[in-house]
């Protein structure tokens, strides 16, 4: 029989045959005695438990790895998100074929492209017109030649950081290093670094056209979801 | 790098997405660690990630104890881990002191298809499968996926969701007509 399963410590609700729930929550790790059940009638909003969420703690050691709420990000920062993953090819037509014919992905060049090696950008799921994700948890991204940069690093991914320089002294303190130092392209900065564990990011930093209105931007609306935990100068304007 | 976002000035939208499925969609960035307590440090006072011990459930429980993977949130998420704000994609993090495994991605593939249909269109287009995949007989848990290669050699972590989803979650919208 299948029943919907919330977990008592976590909140996540799952549906499952009653003889083949997980050993442990698929969401926090508990053990099964923390699942409360109810009959799964075919809706959620049917759905008659309710427990609430673990909220973000504001002092919590971020070394701590044991499961908890996500942190609570500020607003008016994008600073730190994957915004973007990078695929090389070594054939585009090839490489678009394969993405849009298994994956049904929507592929367009940018502006501007070289028409015999072309930047791509995948839109891999739901969109805005400005060609950013309209639903949360997954990415939009590029196809783009191959390439790779001293060191043989070959970034997959662009974080976006609100300072190049900043994120870049802190990525050095820290144990990574500098791959390709900070330059403009079409009026944006970039630059590479790598985290010294083999992993190797494009920074994109933030551009002061930004509004902080947009849907990929966090606003004060959406931050106030958290507002037990909000400090005033999270709130403030930078 | 080139440009981003909004500079896509494409003379139209993106496509719609109006079917029930998440086929296609890149979820995770996957990223490699050979020193847990470094890439943590890193991660933490640079790009101002959380990360936590990916449940068991989900990784098959077969991972190493003092190099567990890792889930991470990389901007504002939901006590489920996933995202709340579009735009932006989480990450997981594997022990690979080898280097073997370099970083990918994890995309998720029709949850009402066999995964083997997936792996058929992958190698039919030029791709290759190469690790994993439970075949026609699916398992329906939380670790039914294969690792396949794109046709330039870049590996992607395909992962079948059961059918554990009740579809109110907020990553599972898509263009409804």
């Amino acid at each position: 029989m299948e029943k919907l399963y919330t977990c008592y410590n976590c909140s996540f609700p799952f549906k499952a045959d009653e003889g083949a729930v997980p050993a442990t929550c698929p969401s926090c790790d508990a053990s099964k005695d923390q699942y409360l059940s109810e009959p799964w009638l075919g809706d959620m909003g049917k759905r008659r438990l309710h427990v609430d969420p673990p909220e973000p703690e504001p002092d919590r050691d971020p070394m701590d790895t044991s499961y908890h709420h996500p942190k609570f990000f500020p607003a008016r920062t994008r600073h730190g998100r994957i915004r973007r993953f990078v695929l090389p090819y070594d054939d585009f037509e090839e490489s678009k074929a394969f993405y849009a014919d298994v994956f049904g992905w929507d592929i367009v060049a940018v502006d501007d492209a070289d028409s015999a090696a072309p930047l791509l950008f995948c839109a891999t799921g739901p969109g805005n017109p400005n060609w950013e994700p309209s639903v949360p948890s997954f990415s939009y991204g590029y196809l783009r030649p191959r390439q790779s940069y001293a060191g043989g690093h070959d970034p997959r991914f662009v974080v976006e950081v609100d300072d190049i320089d900043a994120t870049v002294a802190k990525a050095e303190e820290f144990g990574g290093s500098l791959v390709k130092g900070k330059y403009v392209e079409d009026g944006r900065l970039f630059a590479v670094i790598e985290d010294g564990e083999g992993n190797a990011f494009y920074l994109w930093q933030t551009p002061d056209s930004v509004t902080w209105e947009e849907p990929e931007s966090q606003t004060l609306a959406t931050t106030r979801r958290f507002a037990q935990v909000t400090r005033a100068r999270d709130l403030a304007p930078r | 790098m080139p440009s981003l976002t909004n500079d896509v000035r494409a003379a139209r939208p993106p496509k719609r997405f109006p079917q029930k499925d998440l086929h296609g969609r890149v979820r995770y960035a996957q990223l490699i660690y050979r020193d847990l307590d470094h890439f943590k440090r890193f991660c933490v006072n640079v790009f101002g990630w959380d990360m936590f011990v990916t449940p068991a459930s989900v990784t098959g429980g077969d991972s190493d104890a003092a190099n567990p993977p890792l889930l991470i949130a990389t901007g504002p998420s939901y006590e489920t881990w996933e995202g709340f704000i579009p735009g932006h994609m989480n990450a997981g993090a594997n022990y690979d002191p080898s280097g073997k495994a370099p970083p990918g991605m994890m995309m998720e593939i029709h949850m009402d298809a066999p995964v083997a249909q997936t792996l058929a269109l992958v190698e039919a287009r030029g791709g290759a499968v190469t690790g994993g995949g439970d075949g026609p007989g699916d398992a329906d848990d939380w670790v039914s996926g294969a690792t396949v290669a794109d046709p330039a050699g870049n590996l992607l972590h395909l992962w079948k969701c059961p059918g554990s989803r009740t579809w109110e979650e907020p990553e599972t919208d898509y263009d409804r007509d």
